[in-house]
């Protein structure tokens, strides 16, 4: 039954789950160092840590990633199932631990779940069933022991130590009835934080109590769980004292034994924790966080036909999506046509990834990355570079922070501070070759030759200095790279785009004047619209290039106009026609969606 | 059981071995050394110790030899005696420290000379020429205190403020914001390196405001009065019972290509914090509107103020105009009995010198200032062409040290002989500022600078946090950091600065009433209760 359990689980976290998104949300770092192993022993709960960042980093490969899952849920099934042999006082077998697997399986339904939390509470009942496995009655020696086992649990996995000593304590006293070696061992778990944070470790009361307990951290679907995993244990014990030793007993009957002789099948048995698997897996994922980490995913991978089907799919939209979106479009070579076939209810603010400008920057420092390598692509280095620094001061040293500042050195010709770069990557078995290689080619300066970003960030970059708008305004930075660069076709497509998405027909109307330069077989659709909407109001400063403008369109915005007329200008009552017909349209983001935007971005900005 | 005892001895057999066969290989080499190529040229070394001046108590300049051989032998000899040999399989030379301190002990104010032999992969040897160090005779002080932190734009994560042994690679932090949820930690002064007086500023969370640490009574402060906001750059007078403060409105701002970022002040004034009397005050030349005088500093007899001011300019023309923000080094009279000011004058014009000037620094003995000089602004550390300047405060005479480079120079600090000064340079990548060294005689010579050694030669390689505001302290500072958080986050006993009534009346404004009366009750309190330890 376990094999197929665990099969299950690692069907699921392989399959449902997906290892990579992982490393996605938590971009792991695992740097063999003497520095970085002294800096994970600074604080209670950094050897889990460290080993947390070994591990997850093979987070990378979907099979390995999930093979790290279902042994660390098998663990820890394994050490429950000890744990409660000895407390029924019979050899049996249990379904028990299978269920709290499978709860922990919805654990990692979270992709923001750290897996040293998992490996902390298997090192918790691990160390429990190394203490329920002495058998000495002397009060002192067992006194010892915990405060052996204690003490170096909790350096080693912080939190989770709590649970280890709350069980030890209600075994005193409820089973063996040692009712002052229980207080004695309360008293130790108490005094053992308060001891780390004033004499050994510099760090806060609440992390020395918290840390590697799941309790602080969001993203949980049903945070029920989380509860009910961490006092199932405790209850367990209590409800056997409170039985008299039949509890268990019953337990297992009514989870296991029944099926197998009553007459349900074995296959039933068999695939009933299946059920449970799928059960937690289907329904612990949080859809949205899901899509989005895969966007994220895609984006990083350049998979961007690929992210166009996810959003076919999941019809997310959310800041990532459109932001995910508008970048598979360029690629796509559909920006200036396609816009708006999907949603921009985030506009502007969407296409660059940027927060609300009242919110809190740390909110959105997941995205700080995004940011930065969308700039690079766009060739404004010192933008880039900036939101790189950005994500390395909040988040600290990832990898991907890590290779796009090397880069951005390289390409200003700050070798020395991408080397610096390099070396931190170099700390890393993982990252090491990448690492190298970029050395080598930093060397002969042929870094850019490989790598299409780089070329064409490189052809891209400004080369008089501006002041920078940054996340203010980062249309007027795309336009003065543009006035700089005429041929930098993704900055103008980018421009262009930003300028639609503020509806902002002036500046459309100065910026289209460079079209001319990007060999486009006809004007694109969505300039072709805004300038129809300018035609129709005789606006006096219509660049020349709107003679080429196809009638087709102005019919169009014609016949537009006639059903805002047909229904007295009244907007609401049009809006069902409009959509069937001009859903896709620069028009209809324009009298419908853009109004939205405005409104929403000023009450956040309130 | 006979079986495994077998075992175990057939490993510990293979175990000696091994060591005894890496044992010897590294024991043979350089032992054969009879006959070497000599190379004129002295080697490449990382950090670059050659041709410096050491201080008599510095932890051992541990450096990676830039050539390639198969094998190394370094030989560290003193001119008045003792040496070292080293014998590497690797091109990395790390000094025993007992060995170390007995070489610079017995050549006080002699020379060291560094012999670097290196194997070539056909077995022959070649001998670099020498480099050669001298060891002053002058101390430095024993401790270099330091904020560390990732190179910031505009958000901070995890930083601390560090004590580092000169003598010794032992670091320690003195406080970690990881222990007060994650706060910005700004200036740390102290009074002529004297870990007792100390001023620690914090900002964000609950730890917002001042700390002062006066001898054994450490308090926090809320210098923010209906005259200022909270109180910026920080400058003990000399007597212990003033602190001259700058506040400044800091901005930044950001450019398209090269360098990224760019710092200027919207506004600053100078204030005075009077420690025993809990009030704010100053004078009408250091809160002119019309100007922006920032980074105090006293003279050495507490006499003189000296500081850096610029003309203001509108705050929507910062970009346009922040080219033509220039400082001029300044100095006002002033008497500490009476608290009386004198006339400010200007010390060192950005006319004169072509270039603005900050952070100035007088030497103990008031004969030398130092000050950071750059095209513009009032911030070096953003600066590549930022330097650092030697003022003769007698002769008026001012030059560039030659030990600059091209990066950015700033934040220099005097010991408390007034021999050397610390200061941090991005000279190694142009983003990371780390500590350096420059011994500087009577006559104002300075001499190449020294980079604070580490255990681990190569630890700046991967170390991407940035130095920043070094400080070097005659004493350990011994206040422990939870106390430091404890003090820092003491929110009910703050005391709350009150400003100076003359100010008041003079710029009629509104002294701040309810519902402070029981924050004043609380800082009256405080001032009793104030935190000892």
């Amino acid at each position: 039954m376990s094999f197929i359990f665990f099969s299950a689980v690692f069907l699921c976290v392989w399959l449902r789950i997906d290892p990579t998104l992982y490393s996605v949300a938590q971009e792991p770092f695992f740097q063999l160092t003497p520095s970085a192993i002294m800096e994970y022993l600074s604080y209670p709960g950094g050897i889990v840590d460290y080993l947390s960042a070994f591990f997850s980093q093979f987070f990378v490969y979907p099979l390995v990633g999930a093979f790290i899952i279902t042994f660390f849920l098998f663990l820890i099934s394994f050490f429950t199932l000890r744990l409660l042999q000895p407390l029924s006082g019979k050899p049996r077998r249990f379904a028990a631990p299978l269920f709290i697997a499978a709860l922990c399986l919805s654990f990692h339904c979270n992709y923001y779940h750290p897996l040293s939390i998992t490996i902390g509470l298997a090192a918790c009942l691990a160390a429990f069933t190394l203490f329920t496995s002495n058998k000495t009655r002397a009060a002192l020696r067992r006194f010892f022991l915990f405060m052996a086992i204690s003490c170096s649990l909790y350096y080693s996995a912080c939190g989770a130590f709590f649970l280890f000593a709350l069980l030890c304590m209600l075994l005193e006293i409820l089973k063996e009835k040692r009712f002052f070696l229980g207080l004695a061992y309360c008293v130790v778990a108490g005094m053992l934080p308060f001891i780390a944070t004033e004499f050994c470790f510099l760090i806060s009361f609440r992390d020395a109590c918290l840390h590697l307990l799941p309790f602080g951290i969001i993203g949980y679907q049903h945070t029920s769980i989380i509860f009910a995993v961490y006092f199932f244990f405790p209850a367990l014990l209590i409800a056997q004292a409170f039985s008299k030793g039949r509890f268990m007993a019953r337990v297992s009957a009514f989870l296991l034994s029944r099926f197998r002789h009553q007459g349900v099948t074995r296959a039933v048995s068999a695939f009933f924790p299946v059920i449970v698997v799928f059960l937690v897996a289907f329904t612990s994922i949080n859809p949205t966080d899901g899509a989005s980490l895969r966007f994220c995913k895609f984006v990083k991978k350049g998979a961007w036909v690929a992210i166009l089907q996810e959003n076919q799919k999941s019809r997310l939209d959310n800041r990532v999506s459109n932001f995910a979106v508008a970048q598979a479009l360029y690629h796509t070579g559909l920006l200036s046509t396609d816009l708006f076939a999907f949603p921009q209810n985030y506009g502007e603010r969407g296409l660059f990834l940027f927060g609300d400008q009242s919110a809190d920057y740390r909110d959105d420092a997941f995205f700080f990355l995004y940011r930065s390598e969308l700039f690079l692509e766009l060739g404004l280095v010192n933008e880039s570079e900036q939101w790189g620094y950005e994500a390395l001061s909040v988040e600290g040293e990832t990898p991907w922070a890590l290779k796009l500042l090397a880069q951005v050195h390289a390409l200003k010709g700050e070798y020395p501070a991408a080397l610096a770069c390099l070396s931190v990557l170099e700390t890393s078995p993982f990252h090491r070759q990448w690492a190298e290689r970029f050395r080598g080619r930093l060397a002969n300066c042929t870094f850019a030759d490989s790598n299409e970003t780089l070329r064409m960030a490189r052809r891209s970059m400004p080369t008089t200095d501006f002041i920078r708008k940054s996340c203010a305004q980062p249309c007027l930075d795309l336009e003065e790279s543009v006035r700089q660069n005429p041929t930098n076709r993704m900055t103008f497509e980018y421009c262009m785009a930003s300028y639609m998405l503020l509806g902002n027909l002036p500046k459309i109307m100065s910026i289209t004047e460079t079209l001319t330069r990007f060999e486009y077989p006809a004007i694109p659709r969505l300039y072709a619209e805004a300038m129809a909407m300018l035609v129709s109001v005789n606006y006096s400063a219509l660049p020349a290039i709107s003679n080429r403008m196809d009638q087709e369109t102005m019919a169009d915005y014609i016949s537009f106009n006639l059903i805002l007329k047909k229904y007295n200008g009244d907007f609401n009552a049009a809006q069902k026609e409009i959509l069937d017909k001009y859903w896709n349209t620069f028009w209809y983001y324009c009298f419908y969606t853009l109004p939205t935007v405005v409104k929403s971005s000023t009450k956040k900005q309130r | 059981m006979k079986k495994r005892i077998i075992f175990f001895i057939a490993i510990a057999a293979i175990a000696f071995a091994c060591l005894s066969f890496i044992y010897s290989t590294i024991r043979n080499i350089g032992g054969d050394i009879k006959s070497f190529i000599v190379v004129k040229t002295p080697p490449s070394i990382d950090p670059d110790y050659t041709s410096t001046v050491i201080p008599l108590d510095i932890a051992p300049l541990n450096f990676i030899i830039k050539e390639s051989g198969a094998g190394f032998f370094t030989d560290i000899h003193g001119s008045k005696g003792a040496h070292i040999t080293i014998k590497s399989l690797r091109p990395i030379v790390q000094i025993p420290l007992k060995k170390w301190r007995k070489l610079l002990a017995l050549n006080k104010g002699g020379e060291i000379h560094i012999d670097i032999f290196a194997k070539g992969n056909d077995g022959a040897w070649k001998r670099f020429a020498p480099i050669t160090n001298t060891v002053s005779p002058d101390a430095i002080d024993e401790y270099l205190v330091y904020r560390l932190l990732p190179p910031l734009y505009t958000m901070y994560g995890k930083m601390g403020i560090y004590q580092r042994r000169i003598s010794t690679f032992e670091e320690k932090p003195l406080w970690l914001n990881r222990m007060s949820g994650g706060n910005c930690m700004n200036c740390h002064t102290f009074l002529h390196n004297d870990p007792d007086y100390m001023i620690l500023h914090m900002r964000g969370g609950e730890g917002n405001g001042t700390l002062i640490k006066r001898g054994n009574t450490m308090f926090k402060v809320n210098t923010a009065t209906e005259f200022n906001k909270p109180a910026g750059y920080p400058a003990w007078h000399p007597s212990g019972t003033i602190v001259a403060f700058s506040v400044n409105t800091i901005r930044q701002f950001f450019h398209a290509t090269g360098d990224n970022r760019e710092g200027f002040d919207k506004g600053s004034k100078i204030i005075l914090y009077n420690v025993s009397t809990n009030t704010i005050s100053s004078t009408p030349s250091l809160s002119d509107p019309s100007a922006m005088p920032t980074q105090p500093e006293w003279s050495p007899d507490g006499r003189y103020l000296y500081y850096c001011t610029a003309p203001r300019i509108p705050a929507d023309g910062i970009s346009l105009y922040h080219e033509k923000i220039c400082y001029d080094l300044m100095r006002i009279g002033f008497t500490a009995s009476t608290g009386a000011w004198g006339a400010p004058e200007i010390v060192l014009s950005h006319e004169k010198t072509g270039r603005s000037i900050s952070f100035p620094r007088i030497s103990p003995d008031g004969n030398f200032l130092l000050c950071c000089m750059m095209p513009f602004g009032a911030f070096p550390v953003f600066r590549p062409g930022g330097d650092i300047y030697l003022l003769n405060t007698q002769s008026g005479n001012y030059r560039r040290l030659e030990m600059n480079s091209d990066e950015a120079e700033s934040f220099p600090r005097w010991s408390s002989n007034g021999r050397w000064f610390v200061f941090v340079s991005k000279r190694i990548d142009g983003i990371s500022a780390r500590p350096y060294f420059s011994h500087i005689d009577s006559n104002g010579v300075a001499s190449k600078p020294l980079l604070l050694p580490q255990k681990d030669p190569r630890f700046y390689e991967s170390f991407l946090k940035t130095y920043n505001l070094p400080e070097l302290l005659k004493a350990p500072f011994s206040v422990s950091p939870r106390a430091l958080v404890r003090a820092l986050c003491d929110n009910k006993h703050i005391r709350n600065a009150q400003c100076d009534p003359e100010i008041i009346t003079r710029l009629g404004l509104q002294k701040k009433t309810t519902p402070d009366t029981n924050d004043r009750n609380t800082s009256q309190q405080s001032q009793n209760k104030a935190t000892t330890h």
